[in-house]
């Protein structure tokens, strides 16, 4: 069944993905989302009755690595990537404001 | 023959022969870059000084009587979303323009192992979301059988950097056609292996499903011997087959098509593509038959009408989730705010491009009540409904000819604006991802007015090596492709 956003569902879904819409820009985007929406309701359009969802097939599974702690990667590594830390943590600002 | 004219294959042994050294493949690669890379801009990082540092490595290696591997001393680029050990991975986003990662992704472990030499990071569609290689941090890549076009996309730099001759060989990713359409554009080979040949551990995710790492090159032996060095076990990815893989390079022995039953696309009509890419599908037809096998229309009716569909309600459901990764916390650029929402949402909002910012809200969408039963559950079926119309295919059939793109390189910027025409565009590459087949994109030639024909060969899963056959019989019939001075097509005389 074809469905589409308004612009009320476009905000939300952007608050869900962490981004900030404009208002001057939900527009463009809501009409972006629906053109696409639009094409993509062809999936709904073949009779799939009894079809499982696809699944990948493999020759032979991999094998799993042993479930066991491996070696303590050096922290300065992943320290030296972050944008801010504090001693051994990563720094993030307050959750709420106030 | 010059250097740069050479293949990875030719490269390799006249290295081994000391016929010239690494440090002089190398020099070539960054002679061709520097003057070149004004006009193409197909590289983010150049490597020079470590490239060089490691051919003097190889040359001593070679002098002791070693052998550094079937790539020795050969230049090779990455495109910018393969994890580089101390080298900074930007999957052309802002989000991660300054990230340095703290290891090698497998495929570039493999390929150093190989004695290959990365001389830099290519450009590429924003976490590999595009199809033309406009969408990036440095601007478009161009096309360098004709600059005033884009060279396809998301692995345009790779496929630019091998047409313009800085490479003979280099990585990319194909998600839905990205280094199968890039190498059409800019008239060279390019292979999407089976899903689950080669290991994706270290390449940036845009879509786990789909995502495979895959070779450009200017010959189909050196795409067989790519295969040699990438295809393997790698228990760091679970997606990774772990069946011993065939020799790869025995299939560039088969002589003929004798006794090959080839099906040939029959689902679109002459008009409704490019006059000259219709011709090329014809004309491989023909070769084939020259060669010896039999070759009979046949329709992928599902593939063709759902493929598009599908393949994006796919891909940007799983992009939802893989970008969500990016929170300014851990790694990459983080832009403050007063509370950690706030900071989220600067940081995502100011650093994804928009045709990501799109995916990523358009993905989260796809996977919320409503419409995940309208669009993403269907489409899991419609790939099942699409595998078993190939799985019949290839129980009748060897190899399937197919085009692989509908129409010619466009203009750069001729597309940008419409999502939907521009997502078309991957109508014949992204039915082979969604049922993880291999494909070839096999350059037949140019037109009179010099832009590259193609054709793509797609195979069974695991007829990697199948594919690569027919395509070497092709190959030796049509000539492979040869590099470029990058020029703009209007000012030839």
């Amino acid at each position: 069944m074809k469905m589409t956003v308004d612009r009320e569902i476009t905000l939300r879904m952007a608050r869900a993905a962490q981004i900030r819409i404009e208002p001057e820009e939900v527009d463009h985007m809501m009409d972006s989302i629906n053109d696409i929406l639009d094409f993509c309701a062809l999936v709904g359009d073949l009779d799939c009755t009894g079809t499982p969802d696809f699944s990948w097939k493999m020759k032979l599974l991999p094998h799993r690595r042993p479930d066991t702690p491996s070696d303590w990667q050096d922290k300065g590594e992943f320290k030296s990537a972050a944008p801010t830390i504090d001693g051994d943590f990563f720094r993030v600002p307050r959750i709420n404001a106030g | 023959m010059k250097i740069h004219e050479l293949t990875a294959a030719e490269t390799a042994s006249a290295i081994r022969a000391k016929k010239f050294s690494a440090a002089d493949a190398v020099k070539e690669s960054l002679d061709r870059i520097s003057r070149h890379e004004g006009d193409v801009n197909a590289c983010i990082t150049v490597m020079g000084d470590s490239a060089m540092s490691r051919a003097r490595d190889i040359d001593d290696a070679i002098a002791r009587g070693e052998d550094p591997g079937v790539f020795a001393g050969v230049p090779y680029i990455a495109k910018d979303n393969f994890c580089t050990k101390g080298v900074r991975t930007t999957c052309s986003s802002h989000i991660l323009e300054n990230w340095v990662p703290t290891y090698n992704a497998s495929a570039i472990d493999y390929m150093n192992g190989a004695g290959a030499i990365l001389m830099g990071k290519a450009n590429l569609d924003e976490f590999a979301m595009g199809s033309s290689t406009e969408n990036s941090i440095i601007g478009p890549t161009k096309n360098p059988r004709d600059l005033g076009r884009v060279p396809g996309g998301s692995s345009g730099g790779s496929a630019a950097a091998v047409a313009a001759g800085y490479v003979p060989i280099a990585l990319g990713s194909d998600t839905g056609g990205s280094v199968r359409l890039p190498a059409a554009f800019c008239g060279i080979q390019g292979l999407k292996p089976s899903y689950g040949e080669v290991s994706r551990y270290g390449i940036v995710a845009y879509c786990s499903a789909l995502d495979q790492v895959s070779p450009l090159a200017r010959s189909v032996e050196d795409l067989a011997l790519a295969m040699e060095v990438l295809a393997r076990p790698d228990p760091n990815d679970t997606t990774c087959d772990a069946y011993a893989r065939p020799k790869f390079a025995d299939a560039l022995s088969l002589k003929d098509l004798m006794g090959k039953r080839i099906g040939m696309f029959a689902g679109f009509e002459a008009e409704q593509m490019d006059a000259d890419l219709y011709g090329a599908l014809k004309n491989a037809g023909e070769l084939c038959k020259d060669a010896g096998a039999i070759v009979e229309p046949i329709d992928l009716p599902i593939a063709v009408k759902y493929g598009v569909a599908t393949y994006y309600v796919t891909a940007l459901a799983d992009a939802s989730s893989k970008l969500g990764c990016y929170d300014g916390i851990r790694y990459g650029t983080r832009i403050d705010g007063p509370t950690l929402a706030d900071m989220y949402a600067n940081t995502r909002t100011a650093s994804f491009g928009e045709e990501v910012r799109r995916r990523i809200i358009l993905g989260t969408c796809l996977l919320t009540e409503g419409f995940y039963q309208n669009y993403y559950g269907p489409a899991l079926k419609v790939r099942t409904k699409m595998a078993e119309e190939f799985e019949a295919v290839f129980e009748k059939y060897d190899a399937y000819l197919l085009p692989t793109a509908p129409s010619m390189p466009y203009p750069l910027g001729a597309k940008e604006t419409d999502p939907n025409r521009m997502y078309l565009g991957d109508v014949f590459t992204v039915p082979i991802s969604l049922g993880g087949l291999p494909g070839i994109n096999l350059n037949m030639g140019f037109t009179g007015g010099g832009l590259p024909l193609s054709v793509q060969i797609a195979g069974p899963r695991y007829g990697d090596m199948q594919i690569l056959g027919i395509a070497s019989v092709l190959e030796r019939m049509i000539g492979r492709p040869a590099p470029c001075e990058p020029r703009k097509l209007g000012e030839v005389a």
